[in-house]
């Protein structure tokens, strides 16, 4: 999947998910001040993210992820992986 | 309240409803006069969260919780929005029979089907029989005490005394008190029929001569309890009095009642004492009559052995609303409390022919009545009684 379109699914999904605008998925935008994101709502998400993308991810992922942008980073570099494994 | 008499008189300010019978006050008092589907399993078809809840609030709150919110949200509405209390002294007692068993039985499916890295991480803070209590409290940011007591299908009505109590004995100024249930699952729904509790016809008739037993329901109510003197000086509405309450266990078998009504009786006896009434100071019973052959019988010979043998009016609402469990004693207090209201008491819908071995005064028809005392009763499996005497407005 093309970079462009695989953020694009993951803005929708998120957007679903979370109950926020599309327009409120900034790269910058803070999971837990801004997009509402609480340890069970991340766990969630991300139950929602690895089904949709199969992949897995990371057990600290939440420990260290901040911001929109560094959920779609991740799951770019995690579907990379999971394709170029695959080939 | 006995305590109540010492200290502090307990009134109801504000009452709030979500039931198959209707939804909000007019609807529900309206639906308590109408013909009921034949229907077994009663559910609130036309309820939506949307005025109280966002989409994401709906998927991880169970729908006892929505119930829950719902019926607290129109209670303070009714009363005229959040009483003028410190937060710390405003609590919510809010009881349920089965809690989130809806959310559960969806989760089992999940692990079956998916395996236990899939089971939502809401599942438990869903299921809690507390979560109603919790969703309430932290809605309207009350501090004080915030509880669920789970006694089966008495639950509703130990809820409301255990409120009037905080309210009694100075705890709380106000307190939101009532109950919440949405358990009909296919699991409880077999569970129910195969102990042959739940009507094969689809029809709740109290008392008749032809009842086979309870139509399983679900709906909320929520009584907003305050300080008496404090509500009359801020002008609240006032729908009627706590003046006591019981609360006793069988202590016979898990789920038939006592013989006889024996716990029945004592358990209205003893809400009498607190109320410091005598049996012709009661004007009405609100029953619990269920629908199903024991509690009927059981219940009818309590009453006939504690007021005599036809020696006060009773309804039953159950015939409309369905057995709502957890919340049934909670819907029965607001009946009671709207009855003040309409100078009305409520028909027993769908019973046609009482049945002659019970010595009860079947109330089957709407009856205008001067409001007096009422007792309303409530009991679960496991024993567990509960009584409330309500007073109109004095």
């Amino acid at each position: 999947m093309p970079p462009a379109d695989l953020s694009q699914r993951l803005l929708q999904l998120t957007a679903e998910q979370l109950s926020v605008s599309p327009a409120a998925l900034r790269p910058d935008a803070l999971l837990g001040d801004e997009l509402g994101v609480d340890s069970l709502a991340a766990i969630e998400w991300g139950m929602s993210i690895e089904d949709t993308f199969g992949i897995s991810l990371p057990e600290d992922s939440w420990e260290y992820i901040r911001t929109y942008g560094m959920v779609d980073d991740l799951v770019q570099r995690l579907v990379r992986r999971s394709t170029s494994a695959q080939a | 309240m006995r305590v109540a008499r010492e200290a502090r008189r307990v009134v109801v300010t504000g009452l709030g409803v979500v039931s198959p019978a209707g939804t909000g006050l007019e609807a529900f008092w309206t639906g308590l006069q109408t013909e009921p589907p034949l229907r077994r399993e009663r559910t609130v078809d036309d309820f939506d969260p949307s005025p109280w809840l966002s989409g994401k609030q709906v998927r991880h709150l169970d729908r006892f919780t929505h119930f829950a919110i719902a019926a607290a949200a129109m209670a303070l509405q009714d009363c005229g929005g959040v009483p003028p209390v410190d937060p710390a002294r405003a609590g919510v007692q809010l009881g349920t029979g089965i809690g989130g068993v809806g959310t559960l039985e969806t989760q089992v499916g999940v692990l079956a089907a998916r395996g236990p890295a899939r089971v939502s991480p809401f599942t438990i803070p869903m299921v809690m029989s507390n979560a109603g209590a919790a969703a309430v409290s932290l809605r309207h940011g009350f501090q004080g005490p915030s509880e669920t007591l789970t006694t089966a299908c008495a639950a509703g009505t130990h809820s409301v005394a255990a409120g009037a109590r905080m309210v009694a004995d100075g705890r709380c100024d106000v307190v939101l008190a009532g109950g919440a249930e949405s358990s009909m699952t296919p699991t409880t729904v077999a569970a129910f029929t195969v102990m042959t509790a739940l009507s094969r016809t689809g029809l709740s008739r109290p008392f008749d001569v032809g009842r086979d037993g309870f139509c399983i329901a679900e709906g909320a109510a929520v009584l907003v309890l305050e300080e008496r003197e404090a509500a009359r000086a801020r002008g609240a509405r006032i729908y009627g009095e706590v003046l006591g309450a019981a609360s006793t266990c069988d202590a016979h078998h898990m789920t038939a009642p006592s013989p006889g009504g024996t716990g029945a009786a004592a358990c209205m006896r003893l809400a009498l004492a607190d109320a410091e009434l005598e049996t012709t100071d009661i004007r009405a019973v609100n029953a619990h009559g269920t629908s199903t052959p024991l509690n009927d019988a059981a219940e009818a010979a309590a009453v006939a052995t504690v007021f005599g043998a036809g020696g006060v009016p009773v309804s039953s609402i159950k015939g409309v609303t369905g057995h709502g469990l957890g919340a049934a004693g909670a819907l029965e207090a607001a009946s009671v409390l709207l009855s003040f209201l309409h100078r009305q008491l409520p028909p027993t819908m769908g019973t046609t022919e009482v049945d002659p071995a019970l010595e009860v005064d079947v109330v089957l028809e709407p009856r205008g009545w001067e409001p007096g005392p009422t007792l309303s009763n409530s009991f679960g499996f496991g024993g567990h009684n509960g009584s409330l005497v309500l007073g109109p407005p004095s």
